[in-house]
């Protein structure tokens, strides 16, 4: 079942058989349900925040962002992965944020070419993806020491962790705030005010808040974690 | 002069970029547990806006422009450049630190290095380019802002040191209350927003029509008050 | 340490992976500008057509945006004292807007479209560039064929608030409130549109007045909307009086 490598390492000089790990092996699907719950990006290792705030305004844009976070986190993770014992160390930092600036110019090309309404209204934000602390954060925690595949599957359920977050509290933000979902009008204009506190960004502070106690709440573990 | 204190008072706290545009949150909120660290991560912050924002001002219209060094439009490779050079501040930063200040270094730990990716730092330069400072403004935008980021994260440090003999319910400890808290100090500055310090009112025909109609409309209101 | 660690921390790997790393990036992205940027030109000039004809044609479902615009738009570039400086509408569209509105007045080469709509009337649109709150803003501005009443108007801004400063463009009850109103005074002088709060006339029935109702909580936007229609309408004026008297 398991094949067997043989490696040899120059530091211990030691013949080591190891395992090959099927592709979605325990361990492996840990890494990808773990960021949505006990190790979320948003409410548990506190990365990610500023977009959080700025795009969770209509639930199409958290969605593109979310869709443009698991692109760029999960091929970034893997670039660095392969390359991580190449990299000189002096100039780790600019390398990590080279490989996610090219990435991020990568999404905002693609959009201008085949989505250019979506390009026009999420341009600045995508930009915004280079200095979202989850990507660089991820790479320096799990890209720098593990593997290919291990880092993809991780830099997936990170990004897919900060997506629910982002969806929940942008559903929040548009349904009470314009009374829309998508787009699509819920609540009609003529007797629903819109609620214009919640299209501030100050408004997704106290929803995240509220989110993070109920998450710990329900989540006795992660009481007093961050 | 009138204009660079204006671009000061706006930066630092009209446009605060914490409290106001809610950038950098992720290094606001996490090292806002103790005053000592707060204030050294916010004079971090002070020193890498107040030096990357003018240089990326340079390399923005000297390098990146159309009449720039190359001739044509680079400014595709804008979040890569002004990145790189950010990078290699904070690189700089740290080093300092670490040679001469080496108990801030210990406490400060891996937000050193994640000054980076502080959407701040990046926020400022963008913000730089949009609003088109020249070389002047944009340095005192640079310290500006800076000394925003350095208000918000001390006043929340305090605020947060001294919650700590609070009754405060167990999930919403640490991260919870700080994330409510900043909401409440954002709305205080949501009262700012509306401060107008520009100096580029321009005197067109037109605006003197409109300031007519506005003076014309306060003098009908004070009257009317006044009456009364 | 193994070997690649002891080469690693060397002087002339570093360059030498820093060299590599620009020159795949660098290259890579420019492959990418090569084999995309044509059809993203071909998007912005779509879009800008898309613009155009927003703002004199109400219902744009269905509308094919090439053959209409071929079939019933002209264009032409002018300038501020109103000489004409080309006639091909190409040349219009090719205006990059923002860059024309940081040159002198004099200066500045001004796109002038003409919409001929299935009656025979003409109606007159115009670009306009302006700043909003966080950036810019932008507007066509069509009139009717008196050269006064404004016939339609559509709006675009890069980073306003979305459901505050973006209603501008978003919400009909806005940008529609335009329309019927007139750029100039009884004595033919440039009034534009006046965005006020407290105008007392939500649906704008009065059309006399120069005036729309501002946006509650976008204030700030409202107001750069009124000045970029002050500002950039004046330099329309000297072309639009010359085609009158002729």
């Amino acid at each position: 079942m398991a094949d067997a490598l043989v490696k040899e390492t120059e530091q211990q000089g030691v013949v080591e058989v190891k395992e090959k790990e099927a592709l979605f092996s325990k361990k492996n699907r840990k890494l990808i349900t773990d960021p949505l719950n006990d190790d979320n990006p948003i409410t548990v290792q506190v990365l990610g925040i500023c977009s959080a705030l700025a795009v969770t305004v209509s639930m199409k844009n958290a969605l593109v962002m979310t869709l443009a976070v698991i692109f760029v986190l999960a091929f970034s993770n893997l670039t660095v992965s392969v390359i991580r014992n190449g990299i000189p160390p002096r100039i780790r930092m600019i390398v990590q944020l080279v490989i996610i600036a090219t990435l991020v110019t990568i999404v905002n090309e693609v959009l201008k070419t085949y989505s250019f309404s979506a390009y026009k209204e999420l341009s600045v934000y995508i930009g915004l993806i280079i200095t979202n602390c989850i990507v660089m954060g991820r790479l320096e925690a799990f890209a720098m020491g593990n593997g290919p595949w291990k880092s993809f599957l991780d830099g997936l359920g990170n990004a897919a962790g900060y997506g629910i977050i982002l969806l929940i509290v942008a559903f929040f933000r548009e349904f009470l705030g314009t009374g829309k979902i998508f787009g699509f009008e819920i609540l009609a204009d003529s007797w629903y005010p819109d609620n214009g506190i919640l299209i501030m960004p100050v408004s997704a502070m106290f929803l995240v808040g509220i989110l993070v106690w109920a998450h710990r709440a329900w989540n006795r573990r992660l009481v007093d974690i961050s | 002069m009138q204009e660079l204190i204006n671009t000061f008072l706006r930066a630092s706290f009209v446009e605060n970029m914490v409290l106001a545009y809610f950038l950098g949150m992720c290094s606001y909120l996490a090292v806002s547990k103790t005053l000592k660290t707060a204030v050294g991560l916010g004079l971090a912050v002070i020193f890498v806006l107040a030096i990357t924002v003018p240089i990326n001002y340079l390399i923005e219209t000297y390098v990146l422009s159309e009449n720039g060094l190359f001739g044509t439009d680079l400014t595709f490779l804008r979040f890569l450049v002004f990145i790189a050079v950010i990078a290699s501040m904070v690189q700089l930063v740290e080093m300092i630190v670490e040679r001469f200040f080496p108990a801030l270094y210990t406490s400060l730990g891996i937000f050193l290095p994640l000054i980076t990716v502080n959407c701040a730092i990046l926020g400022g330069s963008l913000f730089m380019v949009s609003k088109e400072y020249d070389f002047a403004n944009s340095a005192v935008f640079g310290i500006g802002a800076g000394f925003g980021f350095f208000l918000a994260i001390v006043a929340l440090a305090a605020i947060r040191e001294k919650l700590r003999y609070s009754a405060i319910p167990a999930p919403l400890r640490g991260l919870g209350i700080a994330f409510i808290i900043t909401g409440l100090m954002g709305i205080a500055f949501l009262s700012l927003s509306g401060i107008k310090l520009d100096s580029d009112a321009t005197a067109d025909e037109a605006t003197d029509f409109r300031n007519d109609a506005d003076t014309a409309e306060m003098i009908s209101i004070t009257d009317e008050l006044t009456k009364e | 340490m193994s070997q690649l660690d002891k080469l690693r921390e060397t002087t002339p790997y570093t360059l030498g992976f820093v060299l590599v790393m620009c020159l795949i990036v660098a290259g890579g992205l420019a492959f990418l500008k090569q084999l995309w940027g044509d059809q993203q030109k071909a998007n912005e000039l779509n879009f800008t057509k898309e613009q155009i004809l927003t703002s004199v044609i109400d219902d744009m479902e269905g509308i094919d945006v090439e053959t209409i615009f071929s079939e019933r738009v002209t264009g032409k570039v002018i300038n501020a004292q109103g000489e004409i400086e080309s006639e091909e509408v190409t040349d219009a569209l090719d205006i990059e807007l923002y860059k024309e509105s940081k040159k002198s007045t004099d200066k500045r080469r001004l796109p002038f479209y003409t919409y001929t709509n299935e009656d025979g009337e003409e109606r007159y649109i115009m670009p306009t560039v302006g700043k909003g709150l966080w950036d810019q803003i932008m507007s066509y501005v069509a009139l009717e064929s008196d050269k006064n009443t404004i016939a339609g108007i559509t709006f675009d801004h890069v980073a306003e608030t979305p459901g505050l400063g973006a209603k501008i463009k978003d919400d009909p009850t806005f940008y529609e409130d335009f329309v019927g109103e007139q750029i100039l005074d009884a004595e033919g002088v440039l009034v534009g549109v006046l965005v006020r709060k407290g105008n007392n006339d939500p649906n704008n029935a009065d059309k006399s007045d120069h005036t729309i109702d501002a946006i509650s909580g976008a204030t700030i936007t409202g107001d750069g909307v009124e000045d970029m229609l002050q500002k950039e309408l004046k330099n329309y004026l000297p072309y639009l009086n010359k085609q009158t008297e002729s």
